[in-house]
Order: C-alpha cells, then sequence, then structure tokens
C-alpha cells in the first residue's frame, strides 16, 4: 500500500516538473534557453482557474489555459526573435509580467489579490478508481490521477518522436544546432524557432493547469514555487535528451515525494526540504562531468555535438 | 501677455488652495491610521483578519489606508513604510510580519511618529509591539483535536486512533510557538498521542502543502493543524479530499469545507488593532512596551464548527481554556 501511494505521489509530483521540463527542453534543442517556463506556467494556472470559474466547463478552462500559455510564449518569440531581445532577459520579463499581470487581475477583476477560490470548480477527468486494478502496484498509482499527468507522460515519447522521427524536428534541431548552415539549406529558423516556444508554452500551459486544476482548484499568487525552474534544471541534466529529461524530472519529483514522507520520522525538515535541490546540484555536477569527460582532447576529432 | 495671464492664475489658484486649507484643515483632521503591509489582501486569513479591525475604526471616523504590497517585492514594503513615515501626515502606523529590520531602520529616525508593530517585537521608543499567544490558542486547538481522532462516536471521520498531524509553512520562531501549543494541548488529552510535525517550506505552495496532508493523513492522522498562511488552503483542500478533519487559522476556514473543518483558531488580529487604534487615540497606549493578546483578554481564540463539534466537546475544550486562563496551566512558548 505505502508503495502504491508513494509511486502515486511520484507521478503526481513529476507530472508538472516533467511538462516544464520538456518544455525548456523542446526550446533549448532550438538554441533557446527558456527561463520563461515558470512565468508560462502561472499564466496557465491562473486562467484554468480565472476561465473555470466564469464558464463552469473544466474542459474550456483547460483549453483557455493552454491558449493563453502559448499565447505567452508567443509574446515572447515576438520580443526575441522580431525585435532581437536577449532570451534571458525577455524570459525573465516574461516572468515578472506573468507575476504581476495575475496579481493586477485578482486585484481588478477579484478585489482578492490573495488569491482566487471559486466557491465550487469544475473537475477535470481522472483515472476512475477501480479500473486499471488488474495492474499491480502500477495500476492503483495511476488510478486518481488527472488526464493531465498522462499527458506529461505521453508527451515525453511525443517530444522524443517529434524532434527525432519527422521532418519539423529535424529542421527544429538542425535550426537549433547551428543556424547559418540551416538557414542555406533552406530552413525558416525564425519560425523554428517560434514554433519550438509555441510547444514550450503548451507543455508549460498544461504543467499550469495540473497545478491549480487538478486537485487545489484555486490559484494563489506564486503557486509554481520554482518548478518551472526545477524543469530547467532537469533539461540541463539531461541535455536536451527527452527521455533523461524525463528520468531526471521524475527523479525530482521522486525526491519531492520521498522527502514528504521523510518528514514524518523526525528528520530534520530543514534536510529533507533540501533533497530535490541537492539533487539538482549532483545532477548537474554530473550532467557537466559528462561533457567534460566527452569533450576530451583525445576524442576532438569526432565531430563536436552541442 | 500669456505669461502675465498664466502667472496671476497661478497666484490666484495658490491663494485659493491656501484658503480652502486654512478653512477646512481644523474640520477635516480626524484620526489617521495607515497599515503598511507585507503582503496582500485576499488570503481569507492573517491579512483580511488585520483589515476587520481597520474596517471597524473606519466606522468611528477613523481615517484608515491599507497599502498591499506584492510578497515577493521587499523594496516596496520598505518605501512605503518611508513614504508613510516622511509624510508626517498619519497619527499612527501599523505595519506587521516581515517588517522587523525596515521598522528598526525607519522608526528612530521619526522619533515623533507613532508606530505600532504587531505580531512581532521592537524595542524603540516609539513603537508599541503586539504580540499574540498563538501557543494559546494553539494550546486549546490541541485539545480539540486529540478529542476528535479519539471520540469515534462524535466523529465519524475518525478512525479513533490517537494520531494528528500539524503542516507547518516555515520552522520559524512563530510557528514553533504554534507547534508547542498544540502538543501540549493534545498531550493532556492523551499523553501519548502521535503529533507527525511537517513543514512545506514556504507560505505560498499549496500544492505541496496539498500532498504533505495526504501524506500525513495516509500515515493516519485524523486530524491536521493549518499552520501555514496562504498555502494553508491546500492543507484544508488536502483533509476534505482524504475525508478527515482539518483545524483552519487566522481567520474562520470553517466555511471553506464544512464538512471537514472542525474549528478555526483565530488570533484575533482585528480585534487587537481595533483596540490598539482605539488606545493609540485615548492616549493611552504605551510605547516601547509589548503587548501580548491571549486567551484572557480575547486576542487569540478557537471558532468552532457547530455542525461538527457537539457541544459537550466544546464543554471541554472550554474547561481547558478556563484553565489557562484562570492561570492553573501555562502554556509553553517557544520564545523564552
Amino acid at each position: 500500500m505505502t508503495a502504491v501511494s508513494l509511486l502515486s505521489s511520484v507521478l503526481e509530483q513529476s507530472a508538472p516538473i516533467v511538462l516544464a521540463a520538456l518544455a525548456a527542453m523542446i526550446t533549448l534543442r532550438a538554441n533557446i534557453l527558456n527561463v520563461a517556463v515558470e512565468g508560462m506556467m502561472l499564466v496557465g494556472a491562473f486562467v484554468a482557474i480565472a476561465v473555470g470559474d466564469a464558464s463552469g466547463s473544466a474542459p474550456l478552462a483547460f483549453v483557455a489555459a493552454l491558449v493563453a500559455s502559448v499565447a505567452m510564449s508567443q509574446l515572447l518569440a515576438l520580443m526575441t526573435l522580431r525585435f532581437s531581445a536577449d532570451f534571458i532577459v525577455a524570459g525573465l520579463g516574461i516572468n515578472l509580467l506573468a507575476a504581476g499581470g495575475s496579481l493586477f487581475a485578482l486585484e481588478w477583476f477579484y478585489r482578492s489579490p490573495g488569491g482566487l477560490r471559486p466557491v465550487s470548480f469544475p473537475d477535470l477527468w481522472h483515472v476512475p478508481a477501480g479500473s486499471l486494478s488488474f495492474i499491480p502496484v502500477l495500476g492503483p498509482a495511476i488510478e486518481g490521477q488527472s488526464i493531465v499527468v498522462l499527458l506529461a507522460f505521453l508527451a515525453i515519447p511525443a517530444c522524443a518522436v517529434f524532434l527525432y522521427r519527422t521532418p519539423t524536428g529535424a529542421y527544429l534541431r538542425a535550426a537549433g544546432e547551428d543556424e547559418h548552415a540551416a538557414r542555406s539549406a533552406g530552413i525558416k529558423v525564425g519560425q523554428m524557432k517560434a514554433l519550438s516556444l509555441a510547444i514550450s508554452g503548451l507543455l508549460a500551459g498544461l504543467a499550469g493547469a495540473q497545478l491549480s486544476m487538478d486537485k487545489l482548484h484555486f490559484f494563489l499568487p506564486d503557486m509554481t514555487s520554482g518548478r518551472g525552474f526545477i524543469g530547467l534544471a532537469a533539461t540541463l541534466f539531461g541535455g536536451g535528451q527527452p527521455w533523461i529529461t524525463a528520468a531526471a524530472s521524475v527523479l525530482f519529483g521522486f525526491f519531492g515525494a520521498l522527502g514528504d514522507r521523510l518528514q514524518a520520522f523526525a528528520i530534520p525538515s530543514q534536510f529533507v526540504l533540501m533533497l530535490p535541490y541537492v539533487a539538482a546540484i549532483v545532477g548537474l555536477t554530473a550532467a557537466r562531468w559528462r561533457v567534460h569527460v566527452r569533450n576530451r582532447p583525445a576524442r576532438m576529432a569526432r565531430p563536436k555535438e552541442t | 501677455m500669456k505669461l502675465i495671464s498664466k502667472g496671476m492664475l497661478g497666484v490666484v489658484a495658490g491663494f485659493v488652495g491656501m484658503l480652502a486649507m486654512a478653512g477646512t484643515a481644523p474640520a477635516q483632521d480626524p484620526f489617521s491610521a495607515v497599515y503598511v503591509m507585507s503582503d496582500n489582501l485576499g488570503d481569507m486569513g492573517f491579512n483580511d483578519n488585520a483589515k476587520t479591525g481597520f474596517d471597524r475604526a473606519q466606522k468611528d471616523g477613523v481615517r484608515t489606508r491599507l497599502l498591499q504590497a506584492s510578497p515577493t517585492d521587499p523594496q516596496l514594503w520598505r518605501q512605503n513604510l518611508e513614504a508613510v513615515s516622511n509624510s508626517g501626515e498619519w497619527n499612527v502606523i501599523f505595519t506587521g510580519p516581515n517588517m522587523h529590520d525596515n521598522l528598526a531602520a525607519v522608526a528612530p529616525q521619526h522619533p515623533d511618529q507613532k508606530y505600532v508593530f504587531f505580531d512581532d517585537q521592537l524595542d524603540l521608543p516609539n513603537v508599541l509591539s503586539v504580540k499574540y499567544a498563538q501557543n494559546e490558542g494553539s494550546y486549546l486547538a490541541g485539545v480539540l483535536a486529540a478529542v476528535a481522532a479519539t471520540d469515534k462516536a462524535s466523529f465519524p471521520l475518525s478512525s479513533g486512533e490517537p494520531k494528528i498531524a500539524v503542516v507547518a509553512g516555515m520552522d520559524l520562531p512563530v510557528i514553533q510557538d504554534f507547534i508547542v501549543g498544540f502538543k501540549q494541548g493534545a498531550a493532556t488529552v492523551v499523553p501519548d498521542i502521535q503529533v507527525q510535525v511537517i513543514f512545506i517550506g514556504n507560505f505560498n505552495d499549496a500544492q505541496k502543502a496539498y500532498d504533505l496532508t495526504k501524506t500525513a493523513i495516509e500515515n493516519g492522522a485524523n486530524v491536521v493543524y493549518n499552520v501555514a498562511g496562504p498555502a494553508g488552503l491546500g492543507i484544508l483542500k488536502g483533509a476534505a479530499d482524504a475525508n478527515k478533519y482539518a483545524i483552519g487559522v487566522d481567520s474562520d476556514q470553517n466555511g471553506l469545507h464544512p464538512k471537514n473543518v472542525l474549528a478555526s483558531m483565530l488570533k484575533q488580529i482585528g480585534n487587537s488593532i481595533y483596540d490598539s487604534i482605539g488606545q493609540v487615540r485615548a492616549g493611552k497606549a504605551e510605547f516601547g512596551k509589548l503587548k501580548i493578546y491571549g486567551l484572557a483578554n480575547d486576542g487569540v481564540g478557537l471558532v468552532y464548527n457547530d455542525a461538527l463539534v457537539p457541544a459537550a466537546v466544546k464543554e471541554k475544550v472550554d474547561a481547558a481554556k478556563a484553565k489557562v486562563v484562570g492561570g492553573q496551566l501555562k502554556v509553553e512558548t517557544a520564545f523564552k
């Protein structure tokens, strides 16, 4: 039973991080370090609750969250690709805009800047209880998860297939690897980068919707609490590879869920709360070490990888 | 010509303005209080509770103003505090959590300005510190939680096992004060009660609060005490989804999940603010001192969800309260 509950908790805690990580990964492959995932998530989370409150429809709220988040990503694309703003500066700007904008909207429309908590809120689709009990351990752990958790784990193979098995994915990677070569090969680099940002916005919107719509049914300022940046760390850890990135995200989710359980056993809370971040630092160190080993002079003759 | 007429206009306008000021200043000089916040309203908790005090004072004719600020923008808190201090148009300036260092820097520069500093303490001659005996209120919450966990007949959602939990924001002294009182209260009912103490690590991450609450309940907790500010909404939701009991904090949260929230432990911040405004106005406030609002002067208290808590249980808790008020029992504190 505890194994099931731990696994279920890992899945649930990993889902937003997996989505955030994939959102950062897809742009990293187009050579964009996307620090705006956090802000796009926050916008998704806010719009999901605002639209769900106004319309009473979960699907509508869900779609609205995705649309809003993609719109934010295209704002970032406009600033960086059209007006040549720096990606990191503009990305941080998006984060500030999301944090301040959601607060402003709370104050302006709801007169309640502390948060938005509708009295009733439509439920997302969850895997019905008992429907998967024929699978040992994993089945019961998946029961009760929201559709977004399932989509998060489906997004991993989807991203892998998109990047490595479709022409558009190949163009996108080419645009990231060497912009000038890609351009001379007739690839529309700007479009590819904008596309990668749009996909990033879509994934971040899913992550935001998961946070606010799955269990909580309310929005609080700053409720993303750095998950976008944990996702970015997972991407750097995974070196932009979908599967390794996802594995790193699940590792962070695992340490989070494990930490929740360890706290009950009188282990100092400071130590437990530190775990996911220690995991991130160790992971990034390992990732750098791998790159360092791979790029040793003896292997310099091989074609350079990024 | 144009220049002259403009200048003339200016002089006239200035003169009219002076007249207006001279004419209205004495009549329009009510007592005024401003609250420099380090957070926003709408948390259904601490801040909204504070607002009720200012609203009551406003009805008495006090000019009040609440300066909200984003909890992630400490620069703005300081700017607001300096701005109202420099303006000199407020009889008393209130400020609260997170503002210790800012007030310590600003208050000495304005020795004639009166400040009320609540939920914290600062020893300056022009500052009245107001603190709450959250340990005493939490003591009652602990008594109620222990009774609710073990009395299966009155509280059908409980398993009857003596297991309860407190999910808290951060490991800070004021939060520890809640926890110490809660544990002591629970132990008076069931001496060997198991109390899980769990920290979220911040006061915003409602999802984490939700997960932690679920975990605590999986570990057997029947009642979860919310000590987590805004993120506490996640605790209450978690307890409601797991169909166990919760105890709210800071403002009346009983209505949020009426089938699961047994009671709310209130720091009567609004009452204390209203009371302090009255005292400052009457010139009775003792600046430079610390005033504690506890069970005895209704600074903290438990508000029951009447549908869930039977009268017999209320009597038990009220008996515990009488002991504390009467001085037979001293509630432990994290501040020593």
